[in-house]
């Protein structure tokens, strides 16, 4: 799993982060070190498709995000999907 | 880092433009996040805003980099031995061909470690023969000049040259020779042939001009 946006979905599913926050967290589960123009990226694409929201946050360089409803529902399908491939993977791994 | 945020589109930047500096600063990502940034905001110009632009920019920026790393630092490593007798050409240019043979130079790439990358994909005779060209040897003033104008900064290099051209001139008796030595390196340079980088940047307009036709028909 490295599709960035998934990474950013995954990691927003645990709280509200910041940039560095989520770069941070993606790097501690998924061991995948986002660069900053790929982690925004990847937030901008998000926020038009109505995934995630910036919060109102007194620094404006530092906001922090919320995943949405719809977001949560998106990510829900895909690590479904995932899992669907993971098990059979393992399964047939298993069988050779 | 602020002139890296304006290689985004202005709506990009005007939206995120803060958050991404703040980013930059706090993961200190170094060289990595900066190419990052580039990539992304020049990327996202493509798409959106001024695809030829950046195109142009982008094959530029990857033109240079490729010249960079394909294009290694020059350094001329030399050094005089002054002998106090004077050598005809005829004989230094004997000296050479003999003393500098494939087997002694051969020698000397093994023991300065000359080359490494290019010996893995070529052969050894290749890299001998590009060592070679890279090696002038001249008269001054009655001294031998041995010049060495290659990536690697080693002056040992050149005296180890030198070393062996004189033992073909002087072979035993080097009684009644005042041997006066000097060495140092000139003209450090990493040069920057525009082909490379100007090609990129026509290639980038050109995949710059194919993508948005390619999109407006696919609309």
């Amino acid at each position: 799993m490295s599709d960035p946006t998934l990474l950013v979905l995954a990691s927003l599913a645990g709280g509200d982060q910041h940039g560095y926050g989520i770069m941070e967290d993606i790097e501690r589960f998924a061991g995948v070190r986002l660069g900053p123009g790929t982690l925004y990226g990847a937030i901008s694409r998000l926020e038009e498709r109505g995934w995630i929201r910036a919060m109102a946050s007194p620094d404006d360089r530092r906001r922090p995000y919320r995943l949405r409803a719809a977001g949560r529902r998106h990510l829900q399908e895909e690590l479904a999907k995932l899992g669907k491939i993971v098990t059979t993977g393992l399964e047939r791994l298993e069988a050779l | 880092m602020r002139w890296l945020i304006r290689l985004y589109p202005r709506r990009s930047r005007e939206r995120y433009g803060a958050e991404l500096e703040a980013l930059l600063e706090d993961s200190s990502s170094g060289w990595r996040g900066c190419l990052d940034v580039a990539v992304a905001g020049l990327g996202l110009r493509l798409r959106t805003g001024t695809p030829m632009l950046a195109g142009a920019l982008l094959g530029l920026g990857l033109g240079m980099a490729a010249t960079y790393w394909m294009t290694p630092w020059q350094v001329t490593s030399f050094w005089v031995q002054e002998s106090g007798r004077a050598f005809s050409q005829v004989e230094v240019g004997r000296a050479v061909a003999r003393g500098l043979g494939r087997a002694e130079l051969a020698k000397i790439i093994e023991k300065h470690r000359l080359f490494e990358r290019e010996r893995k994909w070529q052969p050894l005779e290749v890299v001998i023969a590009q060592f070679r060209q890279a090696i002038t040897v001249d008269i001054e003033r009655g001294g031998i000049l041995v010049r060495y104008a290659g990536p690697h900064r080693n002056n040992m290099l050149a005296g180890d040259l030198l070393d062996l051209v004189l033992k073909q001139l002087v072979p035993k008796d080097r009684r009644g020779l005042r041997f006066h030595m000097r060495f140092g390196e000139e003209e450090a340079v990493r040069p920057y042939p525009i082909v490379l980088p100007l090609l990129g940047a026509m290639l980038g307009m050109a995949g710059a001009l194919t993508s948005t036709r390619l999109q407006r028909k696919i609309r």
